[in-house]
């Protein structure tokens, strides 16, 4: 459905995204995560066609977007970051606007405009004029204008922004019913926003790709999952570690440390191996204080990431393989 | 995320600039196209904008584009309004001539304040004064007068001063002050406007191919054509360059044929019989269709004498006779009186010019008269083979006055010697036969005789002017005396002193209109609020 | 050109939606007046077609130079900074669409504020003096291109300006200078450059082409041509301008 092929953009020395590439098939919804100035919406404006890429190729629905600009925002619905509508006029006006803008008859539209209303929860607020709406119902016009021509994609900047977290949460569930329609394309820089409602992340910085995948795929690539141990002080060190080294599945041990009574252990293992640890602790009679378990998250991924603790050379991808024939365009 | 790089935003400029240049380009050509060839729908009601067919096929049929310069300048009051009439008259017509064939017609009008560009023109074009049309194509020109030629003004009564003013401009001749009556004082008015003729025949004038050439005879002791005293003939010969002639001139004594490409000779004013065989060759050539213009000295008449003017009129029947003719003049007390050298200046006006004549039916027309001063007088003989007309005529109570035994003349009527009677001082003869000329057209000689060669004098110039360019133009066949229907304007009237028209107005236009405009906002406004 | 009818029919909507566009409308009624009666009363005595064609030779001009910059000075460089240009230029509508869209319903408006002159034809003819229709008729068509000209001019000047405020400052002064423009003929054409400055100044006379034609109650297709090329010019330029701003953001 969207086809990003070594898109670079510069604006005079500054380059905004560089080098990035990724395919989005049909029906898929994918967060655009980064840090603000990542570059996510630069991307998203070269796909609607607003911004010519400075090199590179962007198809959406298998149309270029320089070359058939009219087709592909025909077949995009965008909601910028902020969220433009006219203030003085009604909704149900904004809405015909963009219906007749998109070439519906004028029935058709009447008819779209019940219903994508309700879809945003607004049915009661047809006749309102714009301006006179808060913050939160401006943007579920805003959402309500691009889905109106039933866009087989949507792209939507910074939806969250300025809600507070009831409103937010509700964002979230409307975007989740609309990925079951639509190819949806979302960026934020809330990282709980995108863990809870997109299956598949790319994670942008500086303009690069340094993720791309499934959310469990990429915690798969990622490694690190541990258990944090906090054994009382007694039995030696060295033997609990051995200990711990050699349970099943368990790549390997660090000690932490003393902390307070008690010695921490950080036992890095392919799964949950709290059952395992805590049999041992039984059998050797050790007092145990803590024993947690902690999965690799796109938290602390992201983290060391925008703090440049690790440096990305290379992308990690994780996305399953394409099966032949599928995700075709349109 | 934004920044541009100088880079950029120079590339980005180019850009913008390039699409300017060519977009300003373009604009600019398309303009110039748009005038190769373009209509012209005409939408209102009184055709404003529409010329006379006339003149519309005139303009097709220019051989090349035509300048036409307009130098007018204003007068002081209260002649300003009058003239700003005049002035405005002809400069829409022009403006409509111009917009109607943009490229036959190039209208110039000149600021007059702007010195050093009009005096530079002016002598480009060879020309000077102010409140003058010029017309110029190719090397030919025309130029014609906004008072007298294209606009006819009744100056009314003037005071001394506004006379003296009037007088110094050219436009009142001090003669012309007898006669009124300052108890009942008259406003200036615009008496008639032929602008659109005189466009006509300006475009005429410098259209035709070639100018014709006058050429005046000279060697006899005739006052020469450079001569700018009151009796030289300068101002002749520059009003014939104006009006397009080639004036030249032309000494039988060395040339003694008639030169083969003269339009029209004139012998004027000689003193001296001609060198021999003058006449003969004149007469000839007048047989095979030549055009003549004959005016002897008063010299010549008096003397009587053979070999001259008035041997050569006296052929075509035009015999001069001897003696001033005089007519009494109006004293101040209202009782006319003769014996003052005045009795002898002539103002001759529409009783006395023919209407059967294209040459002085313009005249009569437009209101114009002429002078004679100290003249004599023509009378009626018989000429084989030609037609004559009479052309100018004195009123029925002019007299030939006889000179003294001393030579000196009384301007006194002698009822004893001298008879009160109608006598003529221009005649026109004209061949009854045509003659076949060498492109095959057929010509049919013409002789006109003015009673005296003084007529054309510069002292009479201003008077005489248009009759002596008539004159000249009648016989080199220049005839341009086109009909036009004139441009008028659409008017309607509202009664502003009936008691409804102004107050409905003022009510409507600065209360209802607004006020509506107001309602109709608020209304909206009002229907806009929110729901809620 | 659907996009184009349905940009057109919104920016007139929100013209008439916003207050600037009625009090400018009841201020040209008023001035109208004003001037109308000045006419009839002073000048011409209570003929109505001298009155009428005084109108459109002067006081029409101070407002086909004020009214259009103000009217069109937010279309773009406001819309710009609102984020409505982009929804507008990610719509599925041409660039050319919008653009002519803004600048046409600016015309349009200023079709109806030059319909006041014919209204007043319209009430003198009730009182019993019909003025000259096809002069009248002529008068605003000629009218209406003049606006139009000046229309998208203020539609450049709003894409190359960053605020509403210095847009409608630059369209005025554009406006004032194109007017005057012509004056400044006897001062450029000096010498051997006399005659290409001429040719130049001619291809900008506005007023000129107005007078020459449309003002008598004449319609001159070489006229009509001129308008309709500067005002394609312009509304080239403008999209141009427009796309530049995809690149600076």
């Amino acid at each position: 459905m969207i086809r990003v092929s070594h898109v670079t953009r510069r604006f005079g020395s500054t380059t905004a995204v560089d080098d990035i590439s990724f395919r989005i098939e049909r029906g898929e919804i994918v967060g655009l995560l980064g840090l603000n100035g990542a570059g996510k919406t630069t991307t998203m404006r070269m796909l609607t066609g607003f911004l010519p890429a400075t090199s590179g190729s962007l198809e959406v629905g298998g149309f270029d977007v320089l070359e058939h600009s009219l087709e592909v925002r025909r077949r995009i619905g965008y909601l910028p970051e902020a969220v433009p509508l006219y203030r003085e006029h009604r909704v149900q006006e904004m809405l015909a606007f963009q219906g007749r803008l998109h070439g519906l008859p004028r029935k058709e539209v009447r008819r779209r405009i019940g219903q994508v209303l309700e879809r945003v929860g607004l049915l009661d607020r047809e006749r309102s004029l714009v301006g006179k709406l808060s913050k939160g119902q401006r943007q579920r016009v805003g959402l309500a204008v691009a889905l109106l021509p039933d866009p087989p994609v949507l792209v939507l900047d910074e939806p969250t922004s300025g809600f507070d977290p009831l409103q937010r949460i509700e964002v979230r569930s409307l975007v989740a019913e609309l990925a079951l329609e639509h190819t949806v394309l979302v960026s934020s820089h809330i990282l709980p926003e995108i863990e809870a409602v997109c299956a598949r992340v790319i994670v942008l910085h500086r303009g690069r790709i340094v993720a791309d995948g499934r959310q469990t795929e990429l915690m798969d690539a990622l490694g690190e999952a541990r258990a944090r141990v906090e054994v009382a002080m007694g039995p030696a060190p060295e033997e609990v570690r051995g200990l711990l080294e050699n349970l099943p599945c368990v790549r390997r041990v660090e000690d932490r440390g003393v902390s307070g009574a008690h010695r921490s252990f950080d036992v890095f293992a392919d799964e949950d191996v709290r059952g395992t640890i805590g049999a041992l602790a039984r059998r050797e009679g050790w007092t145990l204080r803590e024993l947690s378990w902690h999965p690799p998250t796109l938290e602390r991924f992201f983290a060391r990431i925008a703090l440049d603790l690790d440096p990305q050379e290379k992308t990690i991808r994780a996305t399953a393989p394409t099966p032949p024939g599928a995700g075709d365009p349109t | 995320m934004s920044g541009t790089g100088r880079g950029t935003r120079l590339a980005i400029g180019t850009r913008v600039l390039l699409a300017g240049g060519l977009a300003l380009a373009g604009a600019m050509l398309a303009i110039d196209l748009a005038d190769w060839r373009y209509v012209r729908f005409d939408l209102s009601g009184a055709r404003r904008n529409t010329l006379d067919d006339a003149v519309l096929d005139i303009l097709d049929r220019l051989p090349e584009p035509v300048t036409v310069d307009v130098f007018f300048r204003g007068l002081r009051p209260p002649y300003d309004g009058v003239t700003a009439q005049a002035q405005g008259r002809m400069l829409e017509l022009l403006s409509v001539a111009q917009n109607a064939r943009r490229n036959a017609l190039e209208l110039r009008v000149h600021d007059l304040t702007r010195l050093e560009e009009v005096q530079a023109r002016q002598k480009e074009l060879g020309v000077e004064g102010v409140n003058r049309v010029v017309y110029s194509a190719g090397g030919q020109k025309s130029v014609q007068e906004l008072f007298g030629e294209i606009a006819v003004v009744d100056w009314g009564s003037p005071t001394e001063g506004d006379a003296r003013y009037l007088n110094e401009l050219g436009l009142l001749h001090e003669i012309d002050l007898r006669g009124w009556n300052p108890s009942r004082p008259r406003p200036a008015q615009l008496t008639s406007f032929q602008g659109e003729e005189a466009l006509a025949e300006g475009l005429l004038k410098v259209s035709s191919a070639g100018s014709p050439k006058a050429y005046f005879s000279v060697g006899s002791g005739e006052r020469g054509l450079e001569d700018t005293d009151t009796s030289g003939f300068s101002a002749l010969k520059s009003a014939l360059e104006g009006d397009g002639f080639e004036v030249a001139p032309w000494n039988p004594l060395e040339v003694p044929a008639v030169p083969a490409d003269a339009a029209v000779v004139a012998c004027l004013d000689a003193r001296q019989p001609f060198p021999q065989g003058t006449l003969e060759r004149l007469r000839e050539w007048v047989k095979a269709g030549g055009a003549l213009l004959a005016a002897p000295a008063l010299d010549e008449v008096e003397r009587g004498g053979e070999g001259g003017i008035v041997e050569l009129l006296f052929g075509y029947g035009m015999i001069a006779e001897r003696g001033i003719l005089c007519e009494a003049i109006v004293a101040p007390g209202g009782q006319k009186v003769d014996g003052s050298e005045l009795c002898s200046v002539l103002q001759i006006d529409e009783h006395g010019l023919s209407p059967s004549h294209s040459i002085t039916e313009a005249l009569r027309r437009r209101d114009r008269r002429v002078q004679f001063s100290f003249s004599p007088s023509f009378r009626h003989g018989g000429a084989e083979g030609m037609l004559l007309t009479d052309l100018v005529s004195s009123g029925p109570e002019s007299w030939r006055d006889l000179p003294l035994a001393g030579g000196h003349y009384d301007f006194r009527f002698d009822p004893q010697s001298e008879e009160r009677e109608r006598r003529r001082l221009c005649m026109l003869a004209e061949a009854v036969v045509g003659a076949t000329q060498p492109d095959g057209s057929v010509k049919r000689g013409r002789v006109l005789g003015v009673a005296s060669s003084g007529f054309f004098s510069n002292g009479l110039s201003g008077v005489n002017r248009d009759f002596a360019l008539n004159a000249f133009n009648g016989l080199a066949s220049r005839e341009y005396r086109v009909r036009v229907s004139p441009l008028e304007h659409a008017e309607s009237r509202l009664d502003l002193a009936r008691s409804e028209a102004l107050p409905v107005l003022t009510y409507t236009l600065y209360l209802g209109f607004p006020g509506a405009c107001i309602a109709i906002g608020v209304l909206l406004a009002w229907r806009r609020r929110d729901p809620g | 050109m659907r996009g184009f009818r349905t940009i057109f029919g919104r920016e007139l909507a929100g013209l008439f939606l916003s207050p600037l566009a009625w009090i400018l409308l009841c201020a040209t009624f008023v001035y109208d007046a004003f001037f109308f009666l000045y006419a009839l009363e002073q000048g011409t005595g209570g003929e109505v077609n001298g009155a009428l064609y005084y109108m459109h030779e002067g006081p029409f001009w101070l407002l086909v130079v004020f009214l259009p910059p103000l009217l069109t000075m937010r279309m773009i460089s406001e819309e710009s900074r609102s984020g409505m240009l982009e929804f507008l230029l990610t719509a599925p509508v041409g660039d050319a669409s919008v653009v002519a869209g803004k600048a046409l319903a600016a015309t349009a408006f200023m079709a109806l504020a030059a319909a006041v002159l014919p209204l007043f034809g319209v009430l003198v003819g009730l009182l019993g003096a019909t003025p000259d229709w096809g002069q009248l008729v002529a008068q605003w068509i000629g009218a209406v291109l003049v606006s139009c000209l000046f229309c998208s001019l203020g539609i450049f000047s709003s894409a190359a300006s960053g605020t509403p405020l210095v847009a409608a400052f630059l369209a005025i002064l554009a406006n004032i200078v194109l007017v005057f423009l012509p004056m400044l003929a006897p001062f450029l054409a000096r010498g051997r450059l006399r005659e290409p400055v001429e040719w130049t100044l001619d291809k900008l006379a506005i007023q000129a082409h107005f007078r020459g034609s449309f003002l008598t109650g004449a319609l001159d297709s070489a006229h009509v041509v001129f308008f309709l090329s500067w005002i394609l010019a312009l509304l080239f330029l403008s999209v141009r301008v427009v796309e530049t701003k995809r690149w600076l953001v």
